[in-house]
């Protein structure tokens, strides 16, 4: 689980060009278009894998 | 040693530090946080609405230079288009993030605090990206036969 979670943050941060804190902190700070975007893609889906993990498979 | 080379070791730590305190590097906190249907820990909401005010001014203060204090160029990014990669670039970091509760800054650091799983995640995390630049370069073939 580890792992596949690392592979895909590793080519995902590749992809989207940016992470948490690139995206999240800095790009948002500049008013970027994509940072936004960005940011809500991961935080939604962050939210869906944490509520599916815990409570959909570990309910 | 060159000057730029301790500011950036200075603000290195700095954010470092700050990812600790804050409790970023605590992959229990990040899912608790990422837990809106449970016990539900929005702290780290405010972190990041703290971090974004002090980087707000700090970018407004940044302004239109081209370079930094000690003279250093300053590249930052000036793309405006919204693309397919960018979205699902989004999208797989936020399940990735969401499973591990690691995200690549706070992994490193945790690294640092001699963790073990942030170790097998940071090796995981090399991976991805190294197979992103794999498939890109494959990809630049085929779309570029060269003889």
């Amino acid at each position: 689980m580890l792992i596949a979670a690392g592979f895909l943050v590793g080519i995902s941060t590749r992809y989207g060009s940016g992470c948490t804190s690139g995206h999240g902190v800095c790009g948002i700070s500049r008013l970027s278009p994509r940072s936004m975007v960005a940011t809500a893609a991961f935080m939604t889906t962050g939210f869906i894998t944490v509520f599916i993990v815990r409570h959909v498979i570990g309910a | 040693m060159q000057k730029h080379l301790i500011s950036a070791f200075i603000v290195g730590l700095l954010f470092g530090i700050g990812l600790i305190v804050s409790g970023l590097a605590n992959p229990l906190k990040v899912l608790a946080f990422l837990d809106l249907a449970g016990a539900w820990d929005p702290s780290l909401a405010l972190v990041m609405g703290g971090a974004i005010a002090v980087g707000s001014v700090a970018f407004l203060l940044t302004g239109k230079r081209t370079h930094s204090f000690l003279g250093e160029p300053m590249r930052l990014p000036t793309r405006r288009d919204i693309d397919k990669r960018l979205v699902f670039g989004g999208f797989g970091f936020g399940v990735g993030w969401g499973l591990a509760g690691f995200c690549p800054g706070p992994a490193l650091v945790a690294l640092g605090m001699g963790e073990l799983k942030a170790l097998v995640f940071v090796i995981a995390m090399l991976a991805g990206m190294a197979a992103f630049e794999i498939i890109e370069r494959v990809r630049a073939r085929t779309a570029f036969p060269r003889g």
